[in-house]
């Protein structure tokens, strides 16, 4: 395929994302068997990146659970 | 048209789903669960297309529509606008309405989905949590995760993880009142009953399957379908 076809197959699929001021959305499977890694994450993003990262308390089931449990629960 | 077909027509999912497939074979030639399955979109396409309530109801029985990842690649890439996906999607929740998941090793699976995830997420507030992730259940995760699951509170701690605690933070405790409110949500859109009616087809199959469904992860007909995998029949050809 040439490059300029490609281009313009996927140019309606980009989009823009913002450098700053993020909410962090979590990933349950992600805290349950990598227990380290948000917390290794999140001080880069905020210590080493120096990003704004918002957290809530009340952020319950992952995004990945509204793709994958489509199949059975949604 | 049949009565299988009409009820495929009323979910918006299948009507943006399929406007039209000339069966150029695109979306297979992207499509990642073709590289490993049995599998392919241009095949389901094609046969929604028949309108033929035989062909809807062998598909809804099968496999064949439990192989799709719904990364929709397909829909990227379609010259037609249609996204195989999208009528996966709307298949397999026919399949799960009708009872007919029950016939196929992969769709049986959904009861394992039902009480893996859905149960846990309606008692946790997580999809998964860390307490369920136990090496009978997630071998992958190998032997040292028995370590971390008997040392979990000194270790969790030690990473960073707010293992059960207040306020945010990794593997925190969920508010009871987030998980009233997440109930409800399952309650109204009809994810409760959805997670009914799995289990009632599911229980039937057991019987007639003659295993024991019992409740929760401890059942006889729970680990036929978590460990069943034809490899030979589901791998690509």
């Amino acid at each position: 395929m040439k490059l300029e076809g490609k281009r313009k197959i996927w140019n309606e699929y980009q989009k823009d994302i913002a450098d700053d001021k993020y909410f962090y959305v979590r990933s349950c499977i992600r805290q349950a068997v990598f227990p380290g890694s948000e917390n290794t994450y999140l001080r880069i993003m905020r210590d080493v990146l120096k990003k704004d990262v918002h957290e809530s308390a009340h952020h319950t089931t992952c995004t990945g659970i509204g793709y994958q449990d489509r199949k059975s629960v949604v | 048209m049949g009565q299988l077909f009409d009820k495929l027509n009323s979910d918006v999912r299948f009507v943006e789903g399929i406007k039209g497939c000339i069966n150029c074979g695109t979306c297979t030639a992207i499509c990642p669960a073709a590289e490993v399955y049995d599998y392919q979109p241009r095949t389901i396409a094609h046969l929604v297309q028949t309108r033929d309530d035989s062909i809807i109801e062998n598909l809804l029985k099968s496999d064949t529509i439990w192989y799709c990842g719904e990364c929709m690649s397909c829909k990227t890439r379609c010259p037609r606008n249609n996204a195989p996906g999208l009528i996966i999607q709307a298949l397999r929740k026919l399949s799960i309405e009708t009872g007919l998941f029950v016939e196929s090793e992969k769709g049986r699976q959904q009861l394992a989905l039902k009480r893996m995830l859905s149960d846990t997420i309606i008692e946790t507030g997580y999809c998964v949590h860390f307490d369920h992730t136990t090496l009978d259940m997630f071998p992958e995760q190998g032997p040292m995760w028995q370590w971390v699951q008997d040392n979990r509170e000194a270790f969790l701690p030690k990473v960073g993880a707010n293992y059960k605690g207040e306020g945010p933070g990794a593997m925190r405790a969920i508010p009871q009142s987030d998980i009233d409110e997440l109930r409800n949500i399952f309650e109204v859109s009809g994810g409760l009953k959805w997670m009914e009616t799995i289990e009632e087809f599911s229980a039937k199959k057991a019987q007639e399957m003659g295993l024991d469904i019992g409740e929760g992860k401890a059942s006889e007909y729970f680990a036929n379908i978590y460990t069943s995998n034809n490899q030979a029949k589901h791998s690509r050809k």
